[in-house]
């Protein structure tokens, strides 16, 4: 019904449309073959700068209005206007262009004539006009981003700028770039001055990073909104102030300090009574704010007793040296005490401010733990060797990373780097990290432990991990170098935008505890060893096969050489590091030609013999294998060893059943009242295997959070009506006010569920002529676009999502920024009448009357196949349009999408037999290209939307046109292109412009025929605060739980579940 | 009921039998492996050949980390080698961490779950049996013969979630699923906690010892009417012997035989239960490792807990045949 009535709409509109083309029709028509000159204006304005670049060229366009032909000249009054070309026969265009050099400041005019040369008709006159102004500035600013994004500091933190500036003139000039602020309240960190210039050539562009910090004058903060900028461009920053309170040991502390201080209290009365008094006085006024935990006024009273003690001592005679003694001491036991700070916690002075833009809409207070279940178990707790949810959804609460992916917007915003910059070439991106972050053992996080982070192990091929395949650009890796303890680069062979997200994917791991399992750096001599062992091993068989006697000799010597590393004897080792050397000398010496390769490698593991005798010689016989770091932090290691950044620390794990983190103490994130994060005390994962027991759980109040199935959804919003729903920004939000819950319905979720058919069919049966004509139906676009318009997706959505999903036309999912928001792409709506005639029109007939249409001859000669050439092609009756469909058995989302597709097709008299197959087999028989028909997934992603390995059309998995990697399509090489341009690119404009292209593309072409997608579906405990932008977005990286995302301000509004954790 | 004289030759026959183990679970294990390896793929096959994102020099090199690129028979060797020269069970692909290390932080669970279990079936279904056959066709008899084919014929995951939901939803009862409360979980022993454990317990109980409790009480039943109409019961009941020692001396002892094999079969249970029923009344146990390996093809762990299953079926047995000896004196090992 409603898309009856929104065609009408349209169709409505267009009438209206039509309407007022005519009118515009209306205008007199001129007699017949008398030829009338039009021009397209009567009047062209330019704007410019004194001594300036000369102003775009503009167009005027000449038209004959009338019949007959119509040859013209044009002419201008002024001689700087250039006209070209000054004749011609309409229709033509005019480039019209200015110089405003040596013209003065003010508006100028011309006038230009367009004369035709039959005199009967009448000239046209257009006149110019040029204005140009003086310049303020003699550059322009093309860019200025704020570092943070939020623009919200910490006093004392770092605001930073990174601006572009232009010269868009055709001469060198000098730009003042200095930073200005509203008074003196910022200034840089290393002291230097703010002032600064830059000479520009022409149009040249320079790339320009100020870092200052933040709001501090002459040493006393000053809270508030400041101003800062560059020429024409600022930007207001919010300074926070926050109230750091006392500890408990602070006032233990203090109160042992004021006993001292009194410890000589008659020698001192006696010696200073006045000094005394007003000391004492000073002291009891201390001990009040003190006591009060606050800590700025103890700090003011502080200055004022340390004053008065001071006058106290020197009025002392100077034999009491006791005396004396007993007040430095308290002096310096009460400032230790200030020391003692609690509460607003341990953090960086440099904090990363969460506010609404992060989703912390409601400032929170402190305490409780949280609930939530978990499908399994972590496998292990090393961040860099995870490859599955459960173990990532626990090392992205323990860990965190240089940069994050904002929740709401997925843009890329500063982590553990407070500010980036990137270089004018493009290639050099510098990350400045904040100061003072600490480990959640207290140990200081720097530049060190990011490089060791990223050069000793993610791109170690030692080290298992898939981030790795991330960074890898074409064949090469960018490097990463340390400036500073603060500060390191990334270096990239070529401008590659994705590093940055990259940034997002690699948690960052402690040095001082992980170095140890690294072998790269522990070098040993029996490391080596092991090193030439493996590598060994891995040619065992083609080595055994060629040359068994080389091969023994070299297994015998190798043994011998491990032994006597073993036993630890110097001169041993060098014998058999000798011998060992030989054997693989003669190993080489066997090897064929053609692997150079393996030569080159048996040349560095004689490199690794005589390492393995200087580390012997050098007194280090040990050494670490390479797999050693693979088994570094499992599951089973004691907490205490498990140290990261992220919110949370590691507590325990009971296999299977529960792991409980606890708060880090050392985290680096405050929100805008000063409190550290995370509010809460505990975040306990509970492992609940089944996805029904894991609703009963939450239903029976043991779980807090819930990633609801459709199925669940009827139950969870039992009894809500309309008054208790409202809209959110992400979704539409309902309370459930018996059951203490709330559900929050948002926008479809990432990935995409799509049917393909092999476009290179032929190879599932060489043998089988009748692929050959399957082949040519599977490769006519009209034929896939039929088939998509025969998909029915509102029952798709109803049958699988309980209605609660949305139809796919694009392969971007639609959380990611570079979906195509305007949807230009190619939808599919559904009609089979269409469908029907599309076929028909092919020549996809039904030549036996048996409801499935045949691939008729006339079809095939039209599509460039001639059915005599082939050989033992059956006949048209027999050449039945049916084909096999296969998806992965056991996942009942895409078996139950196989079902209606089949039966959809089989309205449209297109023949599809489905079966089930084991997903390895089913992975198998797509990436060797030998299916017919599948239905199957991929799950999708913010940046890059298009996998790479997907899209590209020589990726590995392009696997509905393998052969495109020899003859790719135009439309592929397009996509190639845009997927080239997305990785290179830094201005999100032209990446985004890039990806609406390919989805523009792809939704025409269909390679794959998307179906539809589910709705994001959360469901809450009513008293959790914060969880009301809840989205799609963290579902990325965090497989369904954004609880985990926003696990840093989620807070308890209710005071009894804050103090759960409080017994303990 | 110990025969001293018999000893030395039981010794004898325990050993023997012992030793049969051996070559048994050799075959075993070689007949596993082949198998496992005979389904397409591996463990890297998910994450490296289906994996928009994976670079394929990578997994190459993983694969020959982890021994992949070699044939299966190499493996089984290597597998094999490791476990009779140095007691290695492997890694597992999945968790980086010993095989035997997984196992051995499973058992304790395991066994808090099944052998209640065990106890409640063995306890219950016994004595149901012999009632239901001293009362053949009683209001008893069929009361219980209902309640046992109901049990039989309801899939135990559906009883599960079937209790799990009337005891939510219908009585607010919060202790379903798993063994303990979530703040029980990691405390030590006390008596709250026992107490905890057995509110979980029993459903779980209920779930996994029903539908064995029916089976057994109908098996029993049959084994005590086949014997209660052989004729020595008939000269026993004759002879005017008490009724109650006609049952429980003369036809019990008689009955539990064909039991205490099943028993014995059935030790392997001990440590697997019913799978779907801990994954639904969410129980780590042993075979829910071992359906997570499969699924995930972490080999090394499917053969271990394979390998441990089939030793409690042959361990099972063996104690079924030395428990027939004491039971019945007809039989004789030598």
């Amino acid at each position: 019904m409603r898309r009856i009535s929104f065609a009408v709409l349209v169709v409505a509109a267009f009438g209206l449309l039509l309407a007022g083309c005519g009118g515009a029709n209306k205008t007199p028509p001129p007699p017949p073959n008398n030829p009338n000159l039009q021009v397209s204006s009567s009047t062209l304005s330019f704007a410019g700068e004194v001594g300036g670049a000369a102003p775009a060229v503009q167009t005027l366009d000449i038209r004959n209005g009338g019949g007959g032909t119509l040859s013209w000249k044009a002419s201008a009054d002024q001689n700087w206007v250039t006209l070209d070309p000054t004749s011609g026969t309409a229709p033509s265009t005019v480039k019209v262009s200015v110089n405003p050099g040596g013209l003065a400041e003010g508006t100028q005019q011309a006038k230009i004539t367009v004369t035709p040369d039959d005199s009967k008709v009448s000239a046209q006159t257009v006149t110019l006009t040029l204005i140009l102004k003086k310049t303020n500035a003699d550059f322009e600013i093309i860019q200025f981003d704020v570092f943070p994004p939020s623009k919200i500091v910490l006093l004392g933190g770092t605001v930073a700028l990174n601006v572009k500036v232009k010269n868009p003139k055709d001469k060198e000039v000098t730009a003042d770039v200095s930073l200005q602020m509203n008074g003196d309240y910022l200034r840089k960190p290393t002291g230097e001055a703010l002032k600064r210039e830059v000479k520009l050539g022409p149009g040249e562009t320079k790339s320009l990073y100020y870092e200052a910090t933040c709001c501090l004058a002459g040493g006393l903060a000053v809270p508030g909104p400041h101003t800062l900028g560059v020429s024409s461009r600022s930007v207001t920053i919010t300074a926070l102030s926050v109230e750091r309170t006392l500890s408990a040991k602070a006032v233990e502390l203090f109160l042992a300090g004021k006993a001292k201080f009194h410890e000589q209290h008659p020698v001192i009365s006696k010696a200073a009574p006045e000094e005394f008094t007003a000391a004492d006085e000073a002291l009891n006024s201390l001990e009040e704010a003190v006591k009060a935990k606050k800590l700025t006024p103890a700090q003011a009273a502080l200055t004022n007793f340390t004053a008065k003690a001071q006058k106290l001592k020197d009025k002392l005679p100077a034999d009491q040296t006791a005396a004396q003694d007993s007040i430095v001491q308290a002096v310096a036991q009460i400032k230790s005490a200030l020391g003692e700070t609690e509460s607003s916690g341990d953090f960086s002075p440099d904090p990363k401010v969460v506010d609404e833009s992060r989703g912390l809409t409601e400032v929170g207070v402190r305490g409780g733990k949280l609930v939530a279940a978990s499908l399994s178990g972590p496998k292990t707790l090393n961040p860099l060797v995870t490859h599955e949810t459960s173990s990532t959804d626990v090392t992205s609460q323990i860990h965190s990373t240089v940069l994050e992916i904002n929740p709401l917007t997925a843009e890329v915003e500063p982590g553990l780097a407070k500010s980036w910059e990137i270089s004018e070439d493009k290639k050099t991106i510098t990350f400045h990290l904040r100061e003072g972050v600490k480990f959640s053992d207290g140990h200081p996080l720097t530049a060190d432990d990011v490089l060791f982070t990223l050069n000793d192990l993610v791109l170690n091929p030692d080290v298992p991990t898939d981030t790795r395949d991330t960074f890898k650009i074409g064949e090469k890796f960018p490097t990463f170098e340390k400036v500073d303890d603060y500060t390191f680069k990334a270096i990239t062979p070529e401008p590659y935008r994705l590093i940055l997200r990259n940034m997002n994917s690699v948690y960052v791991v402690p040095k001082h505890i992980l170095a140890k399992y690294v072998a790269k750096l522990n070098p040993g001599a029996l490391g080596f060893v092991h090193g030439i062992q493996n590598k060994v091993k891995g040619h065992q068989e083609d080595w055994e096969k060629n040359f068994a006697t080389e091969y023994s000799a070299l297994q015998k010597e190798l043994a011998s050489f491990e032994a006597a590393v073993k036993e630890k004897n110097v001169e041993k080792i060098q014998v058999a590091a000798t011998t060992a050397t030989k054997a693989l000398e003669a190993v080489k010496a066997k090897l064929p030609e053609g692997q150079a390769g393996i030569k080159t490698d048996i040349d560095t593991l004689i490199g690794y013999a005589q390492k393995a005798v200087a580390e012997s010689q050098a007194g280090r016989f040990e050494g670490v294998s390479p797999d050693e770091f693979n088994r570094a932090w499992g599951t089973n290691t004691p907490p205490e060893e498990i140290v990261g950044s992220g919110p949370y620390r590691f507590k325990e794990y009971k296999v299977d059943q529960q792991l409980i983190l606890e708060r880090n103490p050392y985290y680096w994130k405050i929100d805008k009242n000063g409190t550290q994060l995370p509010y809460l005390d505990q975040f306990v994962f509970l492992v609940v295997k089944d996805l029904n027991t894991s609703f009963l759980k939450f239903r029976a109040g043991e779980t807090d959070a819930f990633g609801a199935r459709p199925e669940d959804w009827p139950l969870l919003n039992e009894g809500v009506t309309q008054a208790d729903c409202h809209d959110v920004a992400k979704g539409l939000y309902c309370k459930n006010v018996a059951k203490s819950w709330r559900t929050l319905k948002g926008g479809p979720l990432f990935g995409t569920e799509f049917l393909t058919i092999n476009q290179d069919v032929t190879k599932a049966d060489l043998n089988n002529p009748k692929f050959q004509a399957l082949q040519v139906v599977f490769r006519n676009k009209q034929f896939r676009k039929a088939l998509a318009q025969a998909i029915d997706r509102e029952s798709i959505i109803e049958n699988i999502f309980h209605g609660l999903g949305v139809p796919q036309y694009s392969p971007v999912s639609v959380p990611s920024p570079f979906y195509d928001k305007a949807e230009t792409f190619t939808k599919y709506e559904f009609d089979i009448e269409k469908s029907k005639k599309m076929l028909d029109e092919l020549g996809l007939v039904d030549t036996n009357n048996n409801g499935i249409r045949n691939i008729t001859d006339k079809f095939l000669k039209a599509n460039g196949l001639d059915p005599a050439t082939v050989k033992g092609l059956p006949a048209e009756n027999d050449r039945e349009l049916e084909f096999a469909l296969i998806t992965n058995q056991g996942n009942t989302l895409r078996e139950s999408l196989s079902n209606l597709l089949v039966d959809d097709f089989k309205k449209i008299g297109v023949k599809m037999s489905y079966s089930g197959m084991d997903f390895n087999a089913l992975v198998t028989s797509l990436t060797g290209g030998t299916y017919e028909a599948v239905v199957i997934g991929f799950t999708g992603g913010t940046d890059p939307p298009l996998g790479k390995n997907v899209w590209t059309s020589d990726g590995r998995l392009h696997f509905w046109r393998y052969s495109a990697k020899e003859n790719p399509y135009d439309w592929e090489k397009r996509v190639n292109e845009n997927i080239h341009t997305g990785d290179t690119t830094f201005d999100l404009d032209i990446v985004k412009k890039a990806y609406v292209e390919s989805q523009q593309i792809i939704s025409d072409e269909l390679p794959e025929l998307f179906t539809a997608t589910q709705l994001f579906l959360n469901a809450a405990k009513l008293d959790l605060g914060n969880t009301d932008n809840f989205n799609p977005i963290p579902t990325e990286k965090q497989n369904g739980s954004t609880t985990l995302t926003f696990s840093d301000i989620l807070w308890w509004k209710n005071e009894k579940k804050r103090a759960e954790t409080q017994q303990k | 009921m110990l025969r001293p004289y018999k000893g030395k030759i039981m010794l004898n026959y325990i050993v023997r039998r012992l030793l049969y183990t051996i070559p048994t679970l050799l075959a075993i294990s070689f007949v596993s492996f082949s198998v496992i390896h005979l389904a397409p793929g591996n463990f890297l096959t998910a994450q490296c050949a289906f994996n928009a994102q994976a670079d394929l020099e990578r997994c190459k090199t993983e694969a020959v980390r982890l021994g992949l690129d070699k044939p299966w028979y190499m493996r089984y060797w290597l597998w094999l080698e490791g476990i009779l020269f140095k007691w290695d069970w492997g890694y597992s692909f999945e968790n980086h961490r010993p095989v035997f290390d997984l196992i051995l932080e499973r058992l304790p669970i395991t066994l808090l779950v099944t052998i209640p279990t065990f106890i409640f079936i063995w306890i219950v279904a016994l004595p149901l049996g012999i009632y239901t056959s001293t009362h053949q066709y009683s209001l008893g008899d069929h009361t219980l013969t209902f309640f046992g084919f109901l049990g039989l014929s309801i899939p135990a995951f559906f009883f599960a979630y079937l209790l799990m939901y009337i005891l939510v939803i219908y009585f607010g009862i919060v202790s379903v699923g798993g063994l303990f409360s979530q703040r029980f979980i990691s405390a030590p022993w006390s008596w709250d906690r026992f107490v905890d454990y057995l509110q979980h317990l029993w459903p779980i109980v209920v779930v996994v010892g029903g539908s064995a409790v029916a089976g057994l009480m109908r098996i029993m039943r049959g084994q005590m009417l086949d014997i209660t109409g052989s004729q020595y019961i008939k000269t026993a009941r004759a002879k005017g012997l008490q009724e109650r020692k006609v049952i429980y001396k003369h036809a019990v002892r008689n009955a539990i035989n064909p039991m205490i094999t099943i028993f014995g079969q059935s030790l392997n249970g001990l440590l697997s239960g019913s799978l779907i029923t801990a994954i639904v009344l969410n129980i780590p146990n042993v075979e829910r490792l071992l359906y997570e390996a499969i699924l995930q093809k972490d080999d090394l762990v499917i053969m271990a807990c394979l390998m441990l299953l089939a030793l409690a079926l042959l361990i099972g047995n063996l104690f079924a045949d030395i428990a027939l000896a004491f039971t019945d004196p007809r039989i004789r090992y030598d």
